[in-house]
């Protein structure tokens, strides 16, 4: 793959040469970052460490894990640089990758409207629903259709797509929207709030971990949301790249494998 | 005891154990049931307390913690700290604090300055009813009652558990500080019973409800979720009494269910809160009865397997063992038939020595008939049968064990029994006997009374041969001397082991009978026959003997000759006697010469010879004159001395072919053969001649006698009588005539 990668580069290197003025203009200010990414034999991908299942650092090791990790790693092996990873958050990610900290954001960003007018995405490589997370206790909410009930308090993360889907869904219930992803899970343990909303990777993760959660799943597709890596519009060059990439594990089952390995096969995308 | 008893026996007790197999199974499967749900019980009990009492410790570490925690805002924040200051401080002491819904800051008179809900500010939360019930500003903990609601502000008490069950509920917790003369602050925590309720929902190893109680009896939150019973509630009312009574956790049965039922309480040591748990065993009990149900259902059908195959394989081991009982008897019965053949007894005692087989001859044998009361009896031992037996006072059971016993292989020995006969004797051939799974020890016994008698006889007989005084010889057909007595040794010199293997022919043969003789001989013994005979033999030191000798063949039944059978006798003396007495019988003892009988048988025979052989013959007579003188004047002595001299003188003139006879007293007689009468007139004129010339001497004196002869001359027609008679008359003519001269007869015409 390596070896292969200066002839991508001139590939691309064409197809900047026949593309928009406009882009070919930016590009000749700034050059394109892939660019610099092969002269500073260095990627920086920008990841949500709380992300469990896409790219979550065990806090007992330190070590990070999750898919969209083995992804950015294939990236960094791809185009034969080293990859280093920059923490971040659905809060801070135009900003982080806006802002040039990282080359791309690599968390399973769920592609919605308003991300999308100021990122730019590569192809989906996941696509989740969103999954409501309760407590064993809570005798308020037992089916999906409790969810948008008076009295009902949800939770959402500020940031995430789940604030604006739910501010628009909900009709009955209040909606909290909240600083961090932690802040939701406190606020429906401790009752202030009946659920927080999330997406399936997260879900696994609480699940997995919080002994007091529980799942409530919709009963039909409530809102599919796709994932895919973030980087800053424009720079095609950049972009093509990516998107060979998510083509080539797609094609050639790194990322099937890799779903598998987290659990995360049911929500992969490979077409 | 039969075969069939036995059988009968057995099967009975294999069905006795089968039954009592069952039963056992049944009985143990139903104690395993029992103890199954006792331990289950046991288990399940001890478990709720573990839970109850992890509950209680959950409950108080959690509120100390928020006393703590509570104690400490109000201390550190007592005097100086502003308005929006107490705010993010309690806002600030929820982060992390999930069993904590809002703090809120009450004023002196309780109501609500501060709060981390601003929903809740401005209210003035009930603060009665709390628990402990001490002045309202003690700085103790205080734990309110029961709400319905998610905060003070939509909280409403619950007052009735029966009525209701809240779908989100809190407990407040107040905590005052009062620092000198300052005002009073309190800080009112809202308690989150989820949190609580979360964790005790993982507690789902035993089915139980929690009620969380306080110290006087009200439920604060409660795992159920439909509403309480009335008697539920009075239970836990009875339970918080004993609390305040002292009896601050334990296991009681419930008194709303069945005994299935059962509550386990604890009280926390320091706040007046305590855990009643309701257990419901029902599912666990269910659970463990389908447990030993499926155990059994299990057990059972392995349990009726087993007892199946050891059924079966009884019934295969039974008929196995039938067939070969049956094939033993089979067999035995054979063993019988071929036994009930044999000339000797045969008895066949089993390993216990109790006879089991006897065959025909032993019934039958004298034996058989002294212990005929023995053999009725079944089951006759070893030693019934030996009590009829003995040799030397000794009894045969003793031997026969042991072979029975393999402690010797084999016993033989001869035994006598007293029978109504007599003594009979019995040999005893003793063996082991194993046949299939049999073992036992056969005994065989041969009456052998009748060859002992043989013996004896036989005995008898050897001694009286071997005393006999004429020799006897033994041989086979070919004359090979087998065995001969010591007459036969003393007879002929050769000891039995010089002649053994030797045949006569070779050790006496004398060689003085022909071949004809001994070609009469075979031929008569050959076919048959006995032959008698007497022979010359020949001794060891070549002396000669007169054998009486007799022959007889010994044949089997078929007439198959197979010994000869020699008696020897020695008749050399009286061989001799007897030719001695014939010839004292036929000579004149005084003159030696031939009576009148022989003479006359003399005659006879020469005249058979003359008539034969047409040669002449003449007699002559000759009588002594006047011997009667002789014997008057001299003497008895002397007449015989003349006849003595005169018989002398006539045998001197005769031929020795002549017979020559004293005939009477003084009378003799003369026959000469192939002579006439000339030639016989001659020689009687001889004769008178030398008698005439004789001079006899007599007791010192000489006399002189003579004689008168008459000749006649035999022929053809002539008797021994007629002859004689002529030569007589011709003698008389010449007495007549003067004696001392000889007359011739006429001859007839």
């Amino acid at each position: 793959m390596i070896r292969t990668s200066p002839s991508l580069a001139v590939l691309a290197f064409c197809l900047m040469a026949t593309s928009g003025a406009d882009t070919a203009q930016a590009e000749e200010s700034e050059g394109s970052r892939f660019d610099r990414i092969i002269a500073g034999k260095l990627l920086k991908v920008c990841i949500w460490p709380d992300y469990y299942g896409i790219s979550y650092r065990n806090p007992k090791s330190g070590l990070l894990d999750g898919i969209d990790i083995d992804m950015a790693n294939a990236l960094g092996t791809d185009i034969g640089v080293r990859v280093e990873f920059v923490d971040s958050s659905f809060s801070r990610l135009a900003d982080d990758v806006l802002g040039g900290r990282c080359d791309v954001a690599m968390f399973a960003i769920g592609v919605t409207p308003g991300r999308q007018k100021v990122l730019r995405f590569t192809s989906p490589h996941l696509v989740s629903d969103i999954y409501a997370i309760t407590t064993r206790s809570n005798r308020r909410i037992r089916d999906w259709e409790d969810i948008d009930k008076p009295g009902i308090r949800i939770a959402v993360a500020k940031g995430t797509l789940h604030e604006p889907v739910m501010r628009e869904k909900l009709q009955q219930a209040s909606l909290i929207v909240l600083d961090t992803p932690h802040a939701r899970e406190q606020e429906v343990e401790s009752g202030r709030a009946d659920a927080f909303m999330t997406d399936y990777p997260y879900s696994r993760r609480m699940l997995d971990s919080a002994d007091w959660a529980r799942l409530i799943t919709p009963d039909t597709a409530y809102h599919l949301t796709p994932y895919a890596y973030a980087l800053a519009p424009g720079d095609d060059r950049w972009f093509e790249r990516l998107q060979d990439f998510v083509s080539a594990v797609k094609a050639d089952g790194r990322l099937a494998t890799s779903a598998e390995r987290h659990g995360l096969s049911t929500i992969v995308q490979i077409r | 005891m039969g075969r069939q008893t036995i059988t009968r026996y057995a099967d009975l007790g294999f069905v006795l154990f089968i039954v009592l197999c069952l039963v056992l199974s049944v009985l143990s499967l139903r104690y395993h049931r029992r103890a199954i749900e006792q331990e289950t019980i046991n288990t399940q009990t001890k478990l709720a307390e573990l839970h109850t009492r992890a509950a209680v410790e959950q409950l108080a570490q959690t509120i100390s913690t928020v006393d703590l925690l509570m104690r400490s805002l109000l201390e550190s924040g007592y005097a100086e700290r502003s308005s929006d200051g107490w705010k993010a401080t309690l806002k600030a002491a929820l982060i992390n604090s999930p069993q904590l819904r809002s703090l809120s800051l009450l004023d002196d008179s309780g109501r609500v300055v501060i709060s981390s809900n601003d929903d809740d500010l401005g209210l003035k939360p009930a603060t009665a009813g709390y628990l402990p019930d001490v002045a309202p500003h003690s700085d103790l903990l205080r734990v309110g009652p029961p709400y319905h609601g998610r905060d003070l502000a939509d909280g409403q008490e619950i007052l009735d558990w029966s009525d209701v069950q809240p779908d989100i509920g809190f407990v407040p917790l107040i905590r005052s500080l009062s620092m000198g003369e300052g005002p009073r602050l309190s800080l009112i925590a809202v308690l989150n019973v989820d949190f609580f309720l979360n964790r005790l929902a993982l507690r789902d190893a035993v089915p139980m409800e929690f009620d969380i109680v306080r110290y006087d009896g009200r439920i604060l939150f409660s795992t159920a979720e439909a509403v309480h019973t009335a008697g539920r509630i009075a239970s836990n009312r009875e339970i918080a009494a004993g609390w305040a009574a002292g009896n601050e956790s334990g296991v009681v049965p419930s008194v709303l269910d069945d005994d299935s039922a059962l509550i386990t309480h604890r009280v926390d040591t320091r706040l007046p809160i305590g855990v009643i748990a309701h257990v419901d065993l029902d599912a666990a009990i269910t659970a463990a009865k389908s447990e030993s149900r499926r155990q059994q259902a299990t057990l059972l059908p392995i349990i009726a397997i087993a007892l199946i195959a050891v059924l079966i394989a009884y019934l295969m081991f039974r008929r196995i063992g039938e067939r070969q009982f049956r094939t033993q008897q089979i067999e035995l019965a054979r063993v019988g038939q071929l036994l009930d053949t044999l000339p000797a007894a045969v008895l066949l005692f089993d390993a216990e020595g109790r006879l089991v087989l006897s065959n025909r001859t032993w019934s039958e044998t004298s034996l058989g008939d002294a212990v005929g009361a023995m053999r009725a009896k079944a089951g006759m031992t070893i030693e019934d049968f030996a009590a009829y037996l003995s040799h030397d006072d000794a009894r045969p059971d003793g031997p026969v064990r042991a072979v029975l016993n393999g402690q010797s292989p084999a016993f033989d020995g001869e035994f006598a029994t007293q029978s109504s006969l007599g003594a009979r004797y019995f040999q005893l051939i003793v063996r082991p006997f194993a046949f299939d799974a049999f073992n036992g020890v056969t005994v065989m016994l041969l009456d052998v009374t009748r060859r002992r008698d043989a013996e004896q006889e036989s005995e008898l007989l050897r001694a009286a041969v071997n005393a006999a005084p004429s020799g006897i010889v033994i041989t086979d057909t070919d004359a090979h001397i087998e065995w001969a007595n010591p007459a036969f040794s003393e007879l002929t010199g050769f000891a039995f082991d010089e002649a053994y293997g030797r045949k006569p022919a070779e050790l006496v043969r004398s060689g003085l009978q022909g071949p004809d003789f001994y070609k009469r001989l075979w031929e008569a013994i050959r076919s048959g026959r006995v032959w008698r005979g007497e022979l010359i033999n020949k001794r060891k030191d070549e002396s000669l003997y007169h054998e009486s000798l007799t022959i007889a063949p010994v044949s089997d039944e078929r007439g198959v000759i197979h010994h000869f059978v020699a008696i020897k006798e020695d008749i050399s003396e009286r061989k001799r006697l007897e030719a001695r007495l014939i010839e004292l019988a036929r000579t004149d003892p005084l003159t030696g010469l031939a009576n009148r009988r022989a003479f006359t048988e003399s005659l006879a025979s020469e005249l058979d010879r003359m008539r034969r052989h047409d040669h002449p013959l003449s007699v002559l007579m000759l009588d002594v004159d006047f011997f009667k003188r002789v014997n008057d004047q001299h003497g008895h002595a002397a007449g015989d001395r003349v006849l003595k001299i005169v018989a002398e003188l006539m045998r001197n003139k005769v031929r020795t072919t002549d017979a020559l006879g004293r005939v009477g007293g003084e009378e003799f007689a003369i026959a000469m053969v192939e002579t006439g009468g000339d030639a016989a007139l001659e020689l009687a004129e001889r004769i008178r001649a030398a008698v005439a010339d004789t001079r006899i001497d007599i007791g010192g004196q000489t006399i002189g006698v003579t004689i008168s002869a008459g000749v006649a001359v035999a022929h053809k027609g002539d008797t021994v009588d007629g002859v004689l008679s002529r030569a007589d008359t011709a003698l008389y003519a010449a007495k007549n005539a003067g004696r001392n001269r000889v007359m011739r007869a006429d001859d007839p015409a």
